[in-house]
């Protein structure tokens, strides 16, 4: 089980790659990050609010409602700037992997 | 699924109505319901699905504070009590279990008293009255839909806390049933050598020895009950009956009544020789019979039960 301290930088990043495809609701997200990492790593409901809440807030992402199985529910799609946010985030993660690299024996 | 809208509820508690707040709380309900179906449809049962979704939830003071939300109201999240969850869901078995066995202890020990204040056929009907209360009672709870013991969330702290809610039982259960035994052999002794069962009026001494059979069955009784919510902890946590536990369940259920019933033989063997008159004798013999028939009904309640429940399987 992935430490929820040193992925919680990414959490935002996981919901844009998946947006970046296509539109999804929550559930489907989650189910996508579970199933993307092979159940390495399952992330909290709440987590999953907190960063969808986050990213509508900063415009990268945007909501509206659909249905789907007869239910009510919240699809979000990425956002222009949501994309340029997620290469950013995508440039950083190289940045950070070789300087931590040069530290792993 | 009701327990997790109770858990969402309880979540949810003391958070303003806002658009954003309603949004939420309905996303992540179909989001749980979700992943409950999905679950069942895995194949795991109703339970563990509960448990499952439920310690994948996290903490929603999280998102509250993304969206700049307050709680309203000087308290925070009320906890979700891991003791009154686990009361909530098993109160009917654990009151019919104890409602049973106290409405058998009373006409136990009200029989050993009518019996000679009244003569025995008031206290025979009055302990036949109590027999078949108890039986319907257990009927009851057997015929009733059945639904497994609930199950708990999967998290650290609330593994911990009914931990340690069971460590506190286990100290206490043998010694309620032990005082219970103890209770039972000074009182019936002490009335014994008192002038064999006959109601002595008058002085404290003599109220107060008679009162100790009485004592001795509430005793019994909330050493029952403690046991008994341990044992639906052990269930909740998944736990399958050991070798030792089965064997200390018994002992901590029966020993008190068996106590009595080797009293009341040996009180029955005494005026035998001290030379009372066939029908009391008769009617002396009516509590360990008595006593014995509860023992195997029970037995076979509980071989029902498992059977029941192996089939189900």
């Amino acid at each position: 089980m992935i430490s929820s301290d040193i992925i919680r930088g990414y959490t935002d990043t996981m919901i844009l790659y998946i947006l970046s495809c296509e539109d999804s609701y929550g559930y489907e997200i989650s189910k996508r990050i579970r199933d993307i990492t092979e159940g390495g790593y399952v992330m909290k409901e709440t987590t999953l609010y907190s960063a969808l809440t986050r990213l509508e807030k900063n415009g990268s992402i945007t909501s509206y409602s659909g249905m789907h199985d007869g239910r009510k529910r919240t699809y979000y799609s990425i956002t222009e700037a949501g994309r340029s946010c997620y290469a950013d985030k995508c440039g950083e993660w190289e940045l950070t992997k070789s300087v931590i690299d040069r530290f792993i024996g | 699924m009701d327990t997790i809208v109770n858990y969402i509820d309880s979540m949810f508690s003391g958070v303003p109505d806002t658009e954003e707040t309603k949004r939420l709380r309905e996303d992540i309900t179909a989001n749980m319901s979700d992943k409950f179906e999905e679950l069942i449809s895995e194949g795991k049962n109703e339970n563990e699905a509960v448990g499952t979704v439920i310690s994948e939830f996290g903490n929603i003071d999280e998102v509250l504070a993304e969206m700049g939300v307050k709680r309203e109201g000087k308290k925070a999240v009320k906890a979700f009590s891991p003791l009154k969850h686990l009361i909530k869901r098993n109160i009917p078995e654990l009151l019919f279990e104890t409602a049973g066995l106290t409405v058998l202890v009373s006409g136990m020990y009200s029989f050993s008293f009518d019996v000679f204040w009244t003569g025995w056929k008031a206290g025979y009907s009055l302990m036949v009255c109590c027999m078949v209360t108890v039986i319907l009672l257990y009927l009851a709870y057997y015929m009733r839909k059945r639904t497994n013991a609930a199950s708990l969330p999967d998290t650290e702290e609330y593994k911990a806390a009914i931990m340690k809610i069971r460590s506190l039982t286990e100290k206490t259960d043998i010694v309620w049933a032990v005082c219970a035994v103890l209770f039972i052999v000074s009182a019936i002794y002490a009335l014994f050598s008192l002038g064999f069962l006959m109601p002595v009026s008058g002085n404290l001494m003599s109220a107060l020895v008679e009162l100790g059979p009485f004592a001795a069955g509430a005793v019994y009784v909330v050493s029952v009950l403690i046991g008994n919510v341990r044992n639906k902890i052990s269930a909740a946590l998944g736990e399958p009956v050991t070798k030792t536990s089965a064997v200390r369940e018994v002992i901590r259920f029966s020993l008190p009544m068996l106590t009595y019933t080797i009293l009341q033989i040996w009180i029955f063997i005494e005026s035998i020789d001290g030379g009372l008159p066939g029908e009391e004798l008769y009617a002396m013999t009516y509590t360990p019979v008595t006593v014995i028939i509860y023992l195997i009904a029970l037995c076979v309640a509980y071989l029902i039960d498992t059977f029941i429940k192996f089939r189900k399987r």
